[in-house]
């Protein structure tokens, strides 16, 4: 295991499990929010889950795909945790290759402009934005008395035995 | 910039967002340290104070050294300069360790528990988010922007990235 496939592989374990836990909510704990925050459960998950299509993609050099999660279409929760999968399974295989984190890639704004980037910096961008939402997912969850699953890094290498 | 090694960019993007933020805090009404928001770990002060104090520890399980001006104790006040000041050399440190260190290598913690320095590191990046949300959650829901603390806003202040929210 390469030293940038831990944190990706953290990231994955902790948002496939976040995404199972909150598909599995009922609607009406789905809607739920708290100040401070993005928005409802559901909203948050469908963001988490977009914006991974879209870090995949710019490290692909392409868009996401037509089946992608995307915040303004998004409704089915079964999809977004069966590409939360996949894209689990992506990211997994890319961190375990040769990553050149100073190779320069395009980024297309909201506004349609282009900017450009390291790699590493996307990947810095992808891996705090995973944990940003799922401490708002948290701190939602905390809000309403809902117990959420345990995901932290250390309870991720605990379940590993990387943690003993 | 040199080369970027794997962990470079999470290490000091995780280090700048935390100076980011505690300068940010220190420039606020000392009552707002006291606000929280429901959900989150408790008080704005006491988040900031907890987050600075578990990096230490992180840091000191991986190094056996104690950086800082003290050890930061949930039940002792710490200004939020010391805080500033520990937060900022734990960054440098971890930054050395990453750069040196094998993340399959097993430290022990406490109670007879072990670790790879790997997750020890992951843990850091996802723990330090975490509570730098739980603040910016707690600045939002009491009506104060908080300060950009992305990974995009790294790079931009870095002078390596265009890339913006």
């Amino acid at each position: 295991m390469s030293d940038l496939s831990v944190p990706i592989e953290y990231d994955n374990w902790a948002t496939d499990k976040l995404a199972g836990f909150c598909a599995a909510l009922l609607p009406e704990q789905r809607a739920l929010t708290t100040p401070g925050t993005m928005g409802t459960i559901e909203a948050t998950l469908i963001h988490l889950v977009g914006a991974k299509e879209r870090y995949a993609a710019s490290l692909q050099g392409t868009v996401p795909p037509e089946d992608a999660v995307r915040e303004t279409t998004t409704t089915d929760l079964g999809h977004v945790v069966a590409r939360a999968k996949k894209l689990s399974e992506w990211f997994a295989g890319y961190s375990r290759g040769q990553i050149d984190l100073d190779r320069i890639i395009e980024r297309r704004g909201a506004d349609g402009s282009t900017m450009h980037l390291p790699v590493g910096i996307l990947i810095a961008q992808f891996l705090h934005h995973g944990n940003e939402h799922r401490a708002q997912l948290g701190s939602i969850f905390g809000a309403h008395g809902i117990d959420p699953p345990h995901y932290s890094a250390f309870n991720w290498g605990h379940e590993l035995g990387k943690v003993r | 910039m040199e080369v970027a090694r794997p962990l470079d960019h999470l290490l000091r993007h995780n280090t700048w967002a935390n100076v980011t933020i505690l300068e940010f805090c220190r420039g606020l009404e000392p009552a707002v340290l006291e606000a929280s928001a429901i959900g989150t770990y408790g008080t704005l002060y006491g988040t900031l104070q907890h987050l600075v104090g578990a990096e230490q520890g992180y840091v000191q399980l991986l190094t056996g050294e104690l950086l800082g001006r003290a050890r930061i104790r949930r039940d002792q006040r710490h200004s939020l300069d010391d805080l500033l000041a520990t937060a900022k050399v734990i960054g440098a440190r971890a930054l050395m360790v990453a750069a040196t260190d094998d993340v399959t290598r097993r430290i022990e913690m406490n109670e007879g528990r072990t670790s790879t320095v790997g997750v020890i590191f992951a843990q850091l990046v996802h723990h330090g988010n975490e509570h730098r949300t739980q603040a910016t959650t707690i600045l939002g829901a009491n009506g104060i922007a908080p300060p950009p603390v992305s990974g995009w806003g790294y790079g931009r202040a870095a002078g390596i990235s265009e890339a913006e929210e």
